[in-house]
């Protein structure tokens, strides 16, 4: 996507121009200026902005309980919505469904509030967008910095790894990884690593599992990137100069490389947080993921596409949710690619 | 050239015999076995049929018995008959050797859950399905993303750009499991165009296939934007127009032929991740394909049928990706093998 504002092409004395204003101010801060002047990068973060406060004020915000069952209120929807779905007539009119205006968007087959389940569900979405980075960026970096400097042996092994990690289908790697870390946990003796681990998985409503899963497989793509970009920069006359002042190489490896080689990584890594968002509602929506009462988007879309054609309200609002945020960090990945390599503006 | 392929043959049997190993060991660490009491088997019962699949072996034997039934290609002759235990998945007769011989090679065992079946008859059953389903993804791909990303950049920074760009963006951030529900309940439910779900039909195959290529389409169409703005910015484009070529001819083809190289070497590893990730697809429209037996395989500790799943699909990426290669190399000659 390219800024709607920004004009195609610059004469060199515009350019000049731009170079005289922008001098003083950091390439960040320029970068910065770039990703807020284009607005669907602003709508995006927004979007996340507003998700963030959702997750951390759910308590505060939800109008329920998300896990409390009222049965006699089960597939409940209040009257706009059938309003907008005609074929949800209400049992006055001799249709089906029970008309209760508490429920803002409505109650699901068990008698939850959805509105409720969709705010804490923004809590699971918003920590695996953060937890798959942060495994990315841990374990990713590392390999790829290390393969991509030292180079040589090292190099050759880790890219083989990698490489083998490649082979193994993504999702059917993270459905066995689930597996075994659910089963192997399930009913083990107190005291050990598995219990501990295993407790855990339970206290966070299945999380931990997920994030661990979904860390497993992640890290591989930003490694070859980053390996890429050292390869790049490596020999440039920088590094060599901080060599030659007798820079150590953990030094060289984190203030003088990665510096300059972080806006790839982080446009990359943006770009790829939808993909883990959908790799745990996918999860969830095949019963892997998140354990109930725990809301998690993709399994409040499981259970409402079951009953999609008499109830399309309980799939289609955590869907809308689901959709914006994906949306959101598209824009947001997007904005950052433009922002951090004006070069790429307009070239994908 | 031939060493190049020879020695990725190879790299690729050493990837997949590490594959296998992974895949086995977490199988094998998870508690609970096909044939458990908790599964209402008595327990004499239990051991004799592990016995006869070999599960009571230790665990390093059966781990080379399985490897070894898959890699090593046997020689048979006119007395071959299938069973459960000799299911090869290639077989290529060798009239030379007499009538019946063959060359047989993957046996990837019977299945330890679905009875009297073998994971290579499953396959055979499934496999097709999971691909006819990925190609017509692939179809939907290509035919909505190629189109889409050539307008926006013929029509750079103008409303069919963007038009054609943030329909690009919205398809990456419909997951399937978003996108198939809707289809049906629109589709299906509310306008009963299509069957909601099944196969066997060409209208059974619409849906799935555009909610599994539609995302796909996305990528497609970002990917031949930025190649054919890049190649329309080289010299041989401004050569071209100054031969006083028309725009048409300029376009179709200089640009295109050119634009269009990377395009072609993702269909490759594109192709592999869709017939490779179609079961979400399978699961909500009830596709028989290979996806069905995944979970519940998992689930049942059903070992072969998972092993030879993760094996057969590791195959599919990495010949993937090894096309590419060798399509790269093809295409540009100044990439050499290395």
């Amino acid at each position: 996507m390219t800024s709607t504002t920004h004009k195609p092409s610059l004469t060199a004395a515009e350019i000049a121009q731009l170079d005289e204003r922008r001098r003083g101010e950091s390439l960040w801060m320029s970068a910065w200026k770039r990703l807020i002047r284009n607005r669907l990068a602003v709508i995006g973060l927004v979007i996340i902005g507003l998700n963030i406060l959702m997750a951390v004020f759910a308590p505060q915000i939800a109008p329920r309980e998300y896990q409390k069952q009222i049965l006699t209120d089960k597939n409940s929807a209040p009257e706009w919505v059938t309003t907008i779905f005609p074929n949800m007539l209400p049992t006055e009119k001799g249709g089906y469904v029970q008309i209760n205006n508490d429920y803002l968007l409505g109650a699901d087959n068990l008698g939850r509030d959805l509105l409720s389940r969709i705010i804490y569900g923004a809590r699971i979405s918003l920590l695996v967008a953060f937890v798959g980075p942060l495994f990315a960026v841990l374990i990713g970096t590392t390999v790829g910095m290390a393969a991509g400097y030292f180079g040589g042996r090292l190099d050759n092994l880790l890219m083989r790894i990698v490489d083998i990690m490649y082979a193994f289908p993504t999702l059917l790697f993270i459905i066995l990884l689930m597996t075994f870390f659910r089963f192997s946990t399930a009913t083990p003796e107190p005291g050990t690593l598995a219990f501990a681990l295993g407790d855990l998985d339970r206290r966070t409503g299945g999380m931990l599992f997920v994030f661990i899963g979904i860390g497993m497989t992640s890290w591989m793509q930003m490694a070859r990137l980053v390996r890429g970009q050292v390869l790049s920069v490596r020999e440039q006359e920088y590094v060599q100069a901080a060599r030659a002042t007798g820079a150590t190489t953990p030094r060289i490896m984190l203030s003088h490389i990665l510096p300059n080689i972080l806006g790839p990584l982080i446009v990359a890594e943006t770009l790829t947080i939808p993909t883990y968002i959908s790799y745990e509602a996918f999860l969830s929506f095949i019963g892997l993921g998140v354990q109930q009462p725990t809301p998690s988007w993709g399994s409040m879309i499981a259970d409402g596409a079951r009953q999609i054609a008499s109830y399309p309200n309980q799939a289609l609002f955590p869907a809308l949710a689901l959709f914006l945020i994906m949306f959101a960090f598209n824009f947001l990945g997007d904005g950052l690619r433009d922002a951090l390599d004006p070069r790429m503006r307009g070239v994908d | 050239m031939f060493r190049f392929i020879v020695r990725r043959m190879l790299w690729m049997f050493l990837v997949l015999f590490v594959v296998s190993a992974i895949t086995f060991v977490l199988l094998r660490a998870v508690p609970g076995g096909p044939f458990n009491s908790e599964r209402g088997v008595p327990a004499p019962v239990q051991r004799s049929l592990e016995a006869k699949f070999n599960l009571d072996k230790p665990l390093i034997e059966q781990y080379l018995k399985y490897v070894g039934d898959i890699l090593i290609p046997r020689l048979t002759g006119p007395d071959f008959k299938r069973s459960l235990t000799e299911d090869y998945l290639i077989n290529v007769p060798v009239p030379i050797l007499g009538e019946g011989a063959a060359f047989r090679w993957m046996n990837f065992g019977p299945s330890l859950r679905v009875r009297s079946r073998t994971v290579n008859q499953l396959f055979l059953e499934n496999l097709p399905v999971s691909i006819q389903l990925g190609s017509a993804a692939l179809a939907v791909a290509l035919a909505i993303g190629v189109p889409l990303g050539i307008i926006a950049a013929l029509r750079r920074n103008t409303a069919a750009d963007y038009a054609s760009m943030g329909v690009a963006i919205i398809g990456v951030s419909i997951p399937i499991i978003i996108m198939a529900p809707f289809l049906q309940y629109l589709f299906g439910v509310q306008w009963r165009l299509l069957p909601v779900s099944g196969w066997g039909t060409i209208q059974h195959l619409i849906m799935p296939a555009f909610a599994l290529g539609f995302a796909q389409s996305a990528l497609m169409a970002r990917l031949t934007r930025a190649s054919l703005l890049q190649v329309l910015g080289e010299d041989y484009i401004r050569t071209a127009r100054a031969k006083g070529l028309s725009e048409r001819t300029v376009i179709l083809l200089h640009a295109l032929k050119n634009a269009l190289i990377p395009v072609v070497t993702v269909i490759g590893p594109l192709f592999a991740a869709l017939v490779t990730g179609t079961f979400v697809t399978e699961t909500i429209f009830a596709v028989p394909g290979m996806g069905r037996y995944f979970v519940t395989s998992v689930t049942n500790r059903d070992f072969t049928v998972v092993m030879g799943t993760i094996l057969l699909y590791a195959v599919f990426l990495v010949l993937a990706n090894m096309l590419v290669d060798i399509l790269y190399a093809w295409l540009d000659p100044r990439i050499r093998f290395a």
